[in-house]
């Protein structure tokens, strides 16, 4: 039952990771790289911030999300805006993206292993625990898990039903036809990523509660398995991420169980293998019309 | 101005040696020796490799400073490896294509592309990785970074003593020194004293799953559990085990030293073995901390003891050879191993197959502060 429990909020780590991903990639086509420095970088501004004040858990916890946002947001309107604006093809596009994702992640990288000299940080904080089933369970678990379904169904709702969902499934479909009928594309595309780094930055700050403390290469380890999630169900689906982030999970902790923790990334991308290979667009594949 | 503790630092890294290092400075000598220091400056080891090159940079101001070398001055010429075995590899060629009498190496992967150069240049090479496999490569190649399975016995003593009837380990597979001490070292330390290995369970050191393998292993309910992984990781699993509700004691190894900071209190009570700690009273320890901190302004760890030690090594054998050939500096650093370095920052440094080995002690991590256990080495 531990093992199920462990499994579980592990999904729902690698669920809030990937959300933010799978938002910008399936409606902006942009495969932000630096989603995993935003994550870690967002709970180090937390971290931070509780060396200098004593504030609230919950505090702390709207700083990071706030500062995934900004950080996002800032991304976007400097460097993925210009190069959206500027590349002659989609392919040109998709390749200086990524390249620029990866400077800039590194770069946030390098600054928090300069400032913490490469070691771990984390914020004090005793979890209350309770009884369920025989199984101790944290605080922390719960409020992973809970918000990880609570984000999910929320974002899937909004995305398939609000004004803002249908304008983002358009501008996915095609951005300059939306221009044309008054759809403003840039606030749009700032919208969507505020709310992928507002994400990000909810996940770091709650595995960081979580694990006790993360380090500076934290979310480059972590933005592989987002990755894998979201090719795994399907990009620009929230369900579809939903579904991957629950199968990789499941997947290491079963793999961790019955044989070797050395074996849980072989097993795991194995099986995702075998899904790419029979469903190469991912378990729950998405139009550009359906995107997100 | 040389110090008060540089200059004890000196008069006791001079004197260290059970072979020579007290006679002239030969004639021969050329007015500068150039050592290329090789090191991981860049990535995630580069926080380590920039405290072994600080602790070679210390030696060399030393040994100028002191006139040990009479006329002649050593100067280093430090590469960065960036972590990279070809760029190891290339930096060694090209070291011994310079004709340098001798190198100092790196510290993690590269040191091992790094070994086969240098022996078929016949230049020594001392490099610091945990890696003992790799001193076997050849006569010219050193481990004078002490690997830590040789004081990992520490953990087991203090578990003994304890009466602690077993212990359970995490490790990290995919790092060669942590998969070697627990898998090699901790089953041969476990038969020796009579504490009993209940699982031992491997964990990569990217895990995100960490507390699928933490309940595994509380679930056999061992007395202790034993952390042997790098880095920050450490962190993550101490924080997991006590918030598992695993009232036992927690040891590791010397990669918990300074990473468990973060935790604050919630660490306290976890004891790891290391070779060198700057609360260390020992003269040579003190002299080399004091001297280390006017410099560099700041405390040294284990790295720069191993960096400072192994340049004064080569300092050593440079004056008792009276030559800068590396045939013949490879013979003295052979003589002053085989006798033991003594008064050395780590205390008295032996080797076995060219291998360093160092008494080490055991630290206890106490709300923020490492501190050495009584009677454990210190």
């Amino acid at each position: 039952m531990a093992q199920v429990i462990n499994g579980i909020v592990l999904a729902a780590i690698y669920l809030l990771f990937s959300l933010g991903l799978t938002l910008s990639w399936g409606v902006l086509d942009v495969l932000n790289m630096a989603h995993g420095a935003v994550f870690m970088g967002s709970a180090y501004v937390a971290f931070v911030i509780s060396e200098h004040l004593n504030l609230p858990l919950v505090v702390l916890c709207l700083i990071a999300v706030v500062s995934g946002g900004v950080f996002t947001v800032a991304l976007d309107t400097i460097v993925f805006r210009r190069i959206r604006g500027r590349s002659p093809d989609r392919q040109h596009l998709e390749l200086t993206t990524l390249i620029a994702g990866v400077g800039v992640g590194t770069i946030i990288e390098a600054l928090v292993q300069a400032r913490t000299a490469d070691t771990p940080f984390s914020i004090a904080y005793v979890p209350k625990m309770y009884h369920i089933g025989g199984n101790l369970v944290t605080l922390t678990q719960i409020c992973i898990v809970a918000l990880g379904v609570i984000l999910a169904i929320a974002l899937g709702i909004s995305v398939q039903r609000s004004r803002f969902g249908r304008a983002i499934r358009a501008v996915a479909y095609d951005r300059e036809t939306c221009g044309l009928v008054g759809i403003d594309s840039r606030l749009l595309a700032a919208g969507t990523m505020l709310i992928a780094g507002a994400l990000a930055g909810l996940a770091g700050f709650l595995l960081l509660i979580y694990l006790g403390s993360l380090t500076p290469e934290s979310g480059s380890s972590l933005l592989l398995k987002g990755f894998a999630v979201i090719i795994l169900g399907g990009v620009g689906s929230i369900r579809g991420t939903i579904v991957g982030a629950c199968v990789l999970a499941l997947s290491e902790t079963l793999v961790v169980v019955y044989t070797s923790g050395t074996l849980t990334d072989a097993a795991s991308f194995g099986i995702i293998l075998v899904v790419v290979l029979l469903r190469p667009a991912g378990l729950f594949p998405r139009g550009s019309a359906e995107r997100a | 101005m040389v110090g008060a503790g540089l200059a004890a630092a000196i008069v006791v890294s001079a004197c260290s040696s059970s072979g020579t290092s007290s006679g002239k400075v030969s004639a021969s000598l050329p007015s500068s020796i150039q050592i290329p220091s090789l090191m991981e400056l860049s990535g995630p080891i580069a926080p380590y490799g920039q405290m072994v090159v600080n602790g070679e940079e210390l030696a060399v101001s030393q040994v100028n400073d002191a006139h040990f070398l009479g006329n002649t001055k050593l100067s280093l010429n430090v590469e960065n490896t960036d972590g990279d075995p070809a760029t190891g590899a290339s930096l060694t060629t090209h070291a011994t294509a310079n004709k340098a009498p001798v190198i100092l190496g790196s510290l993690s992967v590269p040191a091992a592309a790094e070994a086969p150069v240098a022996e078929r240049a016949g230049v020594p090479l001392l490099q610091f990785s945990g890696t003992t496999t790799i001193s076997s490569i050849g006569k010219y190649i050193y481990s004078a970074g002490a690997p830590q399975s040789g004081y990992t016995w520490w953990d087991f003593k203090y578990l003994k003593d304890h009466n602690i009837s077993s212990v359970g380990i995490i490790y990290a597979s995919d790092n060669p020194t942590c998969a070697g001490v627990a898998t090699v070292t901790v089953p041969a330390l476990s038969r020796q004293y009579g504490v009993p290995v209940v699982t031992t369970q491997a964990i990569l050191s990217t895990a995100t799953a960490t507390s699928s393998v933490v309940d595994k292993v509380i679930a056999k309910k061992p007395g202790a559990i034993m952390v042997v992984v790098p880095g920050g990781l450490n962190a993550t699993l101490v924080s997991q085990i006590k918030s598992s509700g695993f009232n036992g004691l927690i040891v590791g190894s010397i990669a918990m030293s300074g990473v468990l900071t973060s935790l604050k209190s919630e660490a306290n009570g976890v004891i790891w073995p290391t070779a060198f700690t700057v609360k260390s009273t020992a003269k040579a320890a003190m002299a080399f901390t004091t001297a280390y901190q006017q410099k560099f302004h700041s405390l040294p760890n284990l790295f720069a003891a191993q960096g400072f030690d192994a340049t004064w090594l080569i300092a050593k054998a440079i004056k008792d050879a009276g030559s800068d050939a590396p045939a013949a500096i490879n013979t003295w650093i052979n003589k002053l191993t085989s006798a033991g370095v003594q008064g050395s920052a780590e205390g008295t440094i032996k080797y076995a197959g060219r291998i360093a080995s160092v008494p080490g002690l055991l630290i206890e991590y106490e709300n923020g502060d490492e501190v050495p256990v009584p009677n454990y080495g210190s």
